[in-house]
Formats: structure tokens, sequence, C-alpha cells
């Protein structure tokens, strides 16, 4: 397992304050939300790219 | 969603790809939206199978509203060959959440840095799973990803947003299983750790 103590004390703290009000609480922007769905959409057809590229497809393929 | 599918486009986007894709981008904008007011609720919603449904059919409600929201009903090869049969989707969704649900319950950590390591394996766990049974005709990876934003807004993580390494998380993305997920997990640990930098 890699060390990752400093990453996760960080995220600790900042989960700690996001969660101050028993509820968890953001403050994402719209380009945030934006930038999640490109790169969900990146990832997927990641996935579709591959698979077309196998010749051995006797179904259909998904991602 | 893909050529080699019978599936339905609304009449709209019909032969354009490019206004397609950044409609469902659009609609993947939004999802995010309503999963971040939803953690954020008095009252969240279960990580069940209505959810896994009303994720995928945000996605594509518009752009191809005969398949949105429904299991698929033929085979299909899915890049890492898991694709269950369809009388297993439902029992595979099903066992997916519960698991990820009772782990969450009985299985938290008290050390504060072992309790986030904890909340991103169990949300890679479940996406991975949910992933792997390839519920819908398409779509699969895209609804996943906001499962797994969902899992980690409800305990207080931020959704992932960017990927600072596309092809670091690629090579640990696609051969990660249920089991065995800890270099997805370093992964996600970093991305989510330069965002709150």
């Amino acid at each position: 397992m890699r060390d990752q103590t400093e990453n996760l004390l960080l995220l600790a703290e900042n989960r700690r304050r996001r969660m101050a009000s028993g509820r968890p609480v953001f403050d994402l922007t719209p380009e945030q939300y934006e930038r999640s769905a490109y790169w969900a959409m990146r990832v997927a057809q990641a996935s579709k790219s591959q698979v077309a590229e196998r010749d051995d497809c006797a179904a259909p393929v998904a991602a | 969603m893909h050529g080699a599918f019978d599936v339905s486009l609304e009449p709209e986007f019909e032969l354009d790809a490019l206004r397609t894709s950044e409609e469902i981008q659009r609609c993947g904008a939004e999802v995010l939206k309503w999963l971040q007011s939803l953690a954020s609720s008095d009252e969240p919603r279960d990580v069940d199978i209505a959810l896994v449904r009303e994720i995928h059919y945000r996605w594509f409600a518009t752009t191809f509203p005969a398949d949105a929201g429904r299991e698929r009903t033929q085979m299909v090869l899915n890049r890492k060959g898991t694709a269950v049969p369809v009388e297993a989707i439902i029992p595979g969704i099903a066992n997916a959440c519960d698991n990820w649900n009772w782990r969450r319950e009985h299985c938290r950590p008290e050390d504060p840095g072992d309790e986030v390591r904890f909340i991103i394996a169990e949300a890679n766990c479940v996406t991975v799973s949910l992933y792997d049974v390839h519920p819908f005709i398409d779509g699969n990876t895209r609804t996943t990803w906001h499962v797994r934003n969902y899992a980690l807004m409800l305990d207080g993580l931020e959704p992932l947003t960017e990927l600072s390494d596309e092809a670091a998380y690629n090579a640990v993305w696609w051969p990660a299983t249920p089991l065995e997920h800890q270099p997805l997990d370093d992964r996600l640990i970093e991305e989510l750790a330069n965002h709150d930098r």
C-alpha cells in the first residue's frame, strides 16, 4: 500500500470542515459539474474505442 | 449511444453526434448537481437499484429516452468481459448496493485518515461492482462514475471533477475488480487530494 498519509490527513481535515454541521456541505462551481461529466465521457469513450478494436465481438459492445 | 445497438435516439439529435455528445455531457453535469443536493439533504437517498436507474435515466433521458433508466434485455460484450447475463443484472445490482450499505454501517474505522481511505475504497468497490454487472445497454461508465461521486459526497468527500493524469487513471480503472481495487483507491486519493489543496 502506497504511503498516502499526507493526502489522507488533508482529505480528512477538509472532510471534517464539510461535515461540521452534521451533513456534508459543498461549494462546487458550475465548471466542476461540467468537468466531472466531461471526464466521465472521456473514460467511457476509452472503453468503446478499446472494445471496437477487438475483432472477436460476437455480442453488441457496451461502455 | 453506440452504432452496434438497436437503440432509439431522440429525433432532434439524429445524425448529429457532436450535439448528442454535448447534450449528454450537459445532462451529466445536471446529474452531479442533483446528487450533491441529495447528499447534502436531511434525508439523502439510499444507494440502491432505484438510485442507479435514476442516475442512468437523468444522463440519457433527453437523448436516448427509450433506454434511459432501463436495464438491458440482451447480452453485451464490455471491455472487461464482465457483463452478466440479463437475468443476473438485478441481483447483481442489489448485491453491490447491499454490500456497500452493510460495510458502511458496520466496518467504518475510527481513525480519520483510515476512515477516508475506507470511504474511497468502498466507493470504488460499489462502482466497480456495478460497472462489472453492466446493467445498461450503454452508459455504464458514466452512470457508475456518478454513483461513486454520490458515495463520496454522502460521506463528506468532494466528487471527482478532474483527472490530472488520465493515463494513470485508466491504467488502474480498467483492471480493478470488486476484490482488487487498491491501485484505483490510491489514484483516487491522489486526485481528490490534488483538488482539496
